[in-house]
């Protein structure tokens, strides 16, 4: 039911770490592998993803693969805005909450702690 | 399956034999340990080469009569099954015994070295497996920090001039 | 310190090269990942949450200047400008990608360090005193056993695939600071009437999901059979230690359901048979090692500094810090100083690389270019003299290093967590912060006293929470984080596991729960006991009461 212009659906996602650098990626629906998790290819159908399962595994470039439940968020002005449901999954794919610096994706309710990060970063040593 | 030995892969001249099927006639033949522990006077009556296949929970040191064999066969079901490690080092130090030791199973080349130091002899490995690549695995690190079965002084020794 | 002769140097060399072949072949295909993993393991190399993370040994904690320098040079280029000591004495870089691990240990080979069985089922690194060499009261220093036990243990071709990893610390004074008892293998130097020095061994300490302390399978094994009988030890676990179950396949499962004499008599007869010459190290190599852990050029100064107590008297926050992170030294007119790695609001144990840099620099001036790392996670420059105390501390209070907190209660121990560890089930740094500035007054830290509060984000327990005065660990509860409290537990040589207090508290409520906690301490303490003899005293119940007490009225 589409609530202010936003439809939320529950559907899976695939993600991995690249073999080369270690990097949190997901799988895009051009069959690359992504940073941004907005662009991973969802799956909500079982043969979809189950599709999604082969394609991810059957990868060389990343280790680690499996599949992870997202809720999904459209709007006309936003666009698409895919958080994981579990928070360790939220936690690797936006970043440490402790190290707003490092997030791959900087979402404000995710860093609770950003005022009040290692204060050795925050004072610039 | 391909043997290695002395870094080069040749004809294994021996056969693993099922607990239930009967012995070849001639040729070397590996037997389980419930079937030594089951058929040993036939076994010992026959003449020919005999070998002995150990799985990983079982140890050389329960063995009776390991001098009736030519070969000892240690099982590595997983390569992180650590276990015939020692049992390739008590054979050697411990129980005296001078006849081949075999690795068989999850066998690898960057355990070559390892192997080579605990006492094996020969090891079967996968199809395809190059001895010149499992040569460069084993001379890679070339220095040891303890004495082990194979002869090759530690470091300490080295420091110390102590002759073997 | 220990330094490396050409055959050292050689073989942190092949490992190097090896290691540099091993990568390329996984990268080129040649290698699944399922064949590479203990292969990278084995050089410390992990696959965390969100990248890879290298654990880089520090042997018994012992870091020169240029090492430290290295540490930090490395941070910077490779990494993300800090690392992170552990709870072992060593330091972990979160961000390194696979392609440049080969050349970043082509870098630490570069000035004696290597990653070599920081990971994996094989036998770790071997832990020692941080303030051994100084420390007044010292049997015999632990570090030149725990460095003869550290080459005896690298790449032991029978030991490289354990039944599960194996850790081994060595303790030289009466009071431990190594957490010992909770080790595989602990080894407690002692004199004899005699005056020989040996070690009583003991087998099967542990945290994790069954912690357990240690159990003495040896009084007394004079000190030159040190690597026969751990190696006798180390053969009976790799044949007989449970391979079935990765939760039971530590020693101290073997302990448990062998009988620690059954064990012994399995050791000895082991020992027994052992040639013992081929694997004990003669008298001129045990000297040898000795030789570099002798007294550093200290001068002859009065046991009294003028200058330092007049500062003390003056400078209430230095007297501060001299109170919580200044010990005692042996020779007269030193003192050993903590440099905390816990400032309010930081990551426990986390240094940046221009920190790291300026603390080598620090050493290099202050402490003869050496540097200690402790299992809690704080550092240690073992031989100031007074008289440059106030000089050190005003320096490294500008780097943000000089919180006047160890052993207080904002000195926390705690594991990474889900911040940054897959095996995390609840993150273990906002809520060390966060107890934090709740306890951020100093007078106030001092007036609760000594407390080791420790948090493990998950059962592995890498936090040592068993072990904490007050340990937290983290549970995931319905797919949310929870807390759970231990009470009463101790590292040190009255060595204890601490008491599961009650139901797991909420992230919302886990600070105030600590705050009760020491609260309800505060109110019935005697004399100056510490929060551990209170609870010692009085047991749990008073503090189950502060804890749940109102939970329980309310729903009466």
């Amino acid at each position: 039911m589409p609530r202010n212009g936003a439809m939320v659906m529950s559907a899976q996602i695939a993600t991995a770490n690249r073999l080369l650098d270690g990097a949190v990626v997901f799988l895009g629906y051009d069959g690359q592998w992504t940073r941004a998790i907005d662009e991973a290819r969802v799956a909500e159908r079982d043969d979809d993803i189950a599709e999604l399962q082969a394609e991810a595994t059957a990868s060389e470039e990343c280790v680690g693969t499996y599949l992870i439940d997202v809720d999904v968020r459209s709007a006309e002005v936003s666009g698409r805005f895919i958080r994981p449901t579990k928070y360790r999954e939220r936690i690797r794919a936006f970043g440490p909450t402790t190290h707003p610096s490092f997030a791959t994706k900087l979402v404000p309710e995710h860093f609770e702690m950003r005022a009040d990060v290692s204060t050795a970063f925050a004072a610039g040593i | 399956m391909p043997l290695l030995k002395n870094n080069g892969i040749v004809e294994d001249s021996w056969t693993v034999v099922g607990d239930d099927d009967a012995m070849p006639a001639d040729g070397g033949a590996i037997v389980s340990l419930e079937r030594w522990q089951r058929d040993r006077e036939r076994l010992l009556g026959r003449n020919a080469p005999l070998g002995l296949t150990l799985k990983s929970s079982q140890s050389p040191e329960d063995v009776e009569g390991l001098s009736a064999f030519a070969l000892i066969r240690l099982e590595f079901p997983a390569f992180t099954d650590g276990r015939a490690y020692s049992y390739a080092r008590l054979l050697r130090d411990r129980q005296g015994y001078t006849g081949e030791i075999r690795a068989a199973g999850n066998v690898l080349r960057d355990q070559y070295a390892h192997m080579l130091r605990c006492g094996f002899d020969t090891f079967e490995v996968e199809e395809g497996a190059d001895p010149a690549e499992w040569a460069k695995s084993r001379d890679v690190v070339c220095l040891a920090y303890q004495n082990a079965t194979d002869g090759v002084r530690a470091i300490w020794a080295k420091r110390h001039g102590r002759a073997a | 310190m220990y330094k490396y002769d050409e055959f050292d140097h050689a073989f942190v060399q092949s490992r190097v090269s090896e290691f540099r072949d091993q990568v390329a072949r996984r990268l080129s295909g040649e290698l699944s990942e399922e064949e590479f993993r203990p292969l990278r393991l084995m050089n410390g190399l992990y696959l965390q949450l969100h990248a890879y993370m290298l654990r880089v040994a520090i042997p018994y904690g012992m870091l020169s200047s240029t090492q430290l320098r290295k540490m930090a040079d490395i941070g910077r280029m490779y990494d993300r400008g800090y690392g992170h000591f552990t709870t072992r004495q060593n330091i972990q870089f979160n961000w390194p990608r696979l392609e440049d691990t080969p050349d970043i240990l082509e870098e630490l080979a570069s000035v004696e360090m290597h990653a070599i069985q920081t990971s994996g089922n094989c036998i770790r690194n071997v832990t020692a005193d941080q303030y051994a060499g100084v420390d007044p009261g010292e049997v015999d220093d632990s570090r030149v056993w725990s460095e003869l036990i550290r080459q005896w243990s690298s790449l032991h071709p029978e030991f490289s695939f354990l039944p599960r990893k194996f850790k081994i610390a060595v303790t030289g004074s009466a009071e431990d600071r190594t957490a010992v008892k909770f080790h595989d293998i602990g080894l407690i130097l002692h004199r004899n009437d005699a005056g020989d020095v040996g070690f009583e061994v003991l087998v099967g300490g542990g945290l994790g999901r069954t912690p357990m302390i240690g159990r003495t399978v040896r009084e007394f094994l004079p000190a030159k059979y040190v690597l026969s009988y751990i190696e006798a030890i180390l053969r009976v676990y790799n044949m007989l230690g449970r391979r079935d179950n990765k939760y039971k396949s530590r020693i101290k499962i073997l302990v448990h359901e062998t009988g620690i004499d059954e064990l012994r008599g399995m050791i000895e007869d082991e020992w027994a048979a052992m040639a013992k010459d081929e694997i004990d190290l003669p008298q001129a190599e045990i000297d040898r090692v000795r030789s570099f852990f002798v007294d550093p050029d200290y001068q002859d100064l009065p046991e009294h500094d003028g200058g330092y107590e007049a500062k003390r008297f003056e400078d209430r926050r230095f007297a501060q810090w001299v109170r919580a992170n200044v010990a005692p030294h042996k020779v007269k007119g030193y003192v050993i100083a903590n440099i905390s790695l816990k400032p309010i609001g930081g990551a426990p144990g986390d240094a940046t690389s221009a920190q790291m840099k300026a603390i080598a620099d620090l050493a290099d001036r202050y402490s003869f270019g050496e540097i200690r790392v402790t299992h809690e996670q704080n550092l240690v420059l073992a031989h100031v003299r007074k008289a440059d105390a106030y000089a050190l501390w005003t320096e490294l209070d500008e780097l943000q290093l000089g919180s006047a907190n160890v052993g207080l209660i904002s000195d926390i121990i705690a594991c990474p967590g889900l911040d940054y560890c897959s095996l995390a089930n609840a993150r273990s740094i906002p809520v060390a912060q966060r107890i934090q500035r709740r306890f951020a007054d100093i007078a106030r830290q001092v007036d609760i006293g000594e407390l080791k509060l420790n948090i493990s984000g998950c059962i592995n327990a890498c936090g040592h929470h068993h072990a904490g005065h007050i340990g937290i660990l983290g549970v995931d509860r319905r797919g949310e984080e929870y807390y759970q409290i231990t009470l009463g537990g101790s590292a040190n040589e009255h060595a204890a596991i601490g008491k599961i207090v009650g139901p797991a508290f909420s992230s919302a409520d886990i600070v105030d729960a600590v705050e009760k906690v020491v609260d309800a301490y505060i109110v019935v303490r005697k004399d100056s006991e510490r929060f551990l003899d209170t609870y010692n005293r009085l047991g749990d119940a008073l503090f189950k009461e502060a804890l749940y007490a109102e939970t329980k009225n309310a729903a009466a």
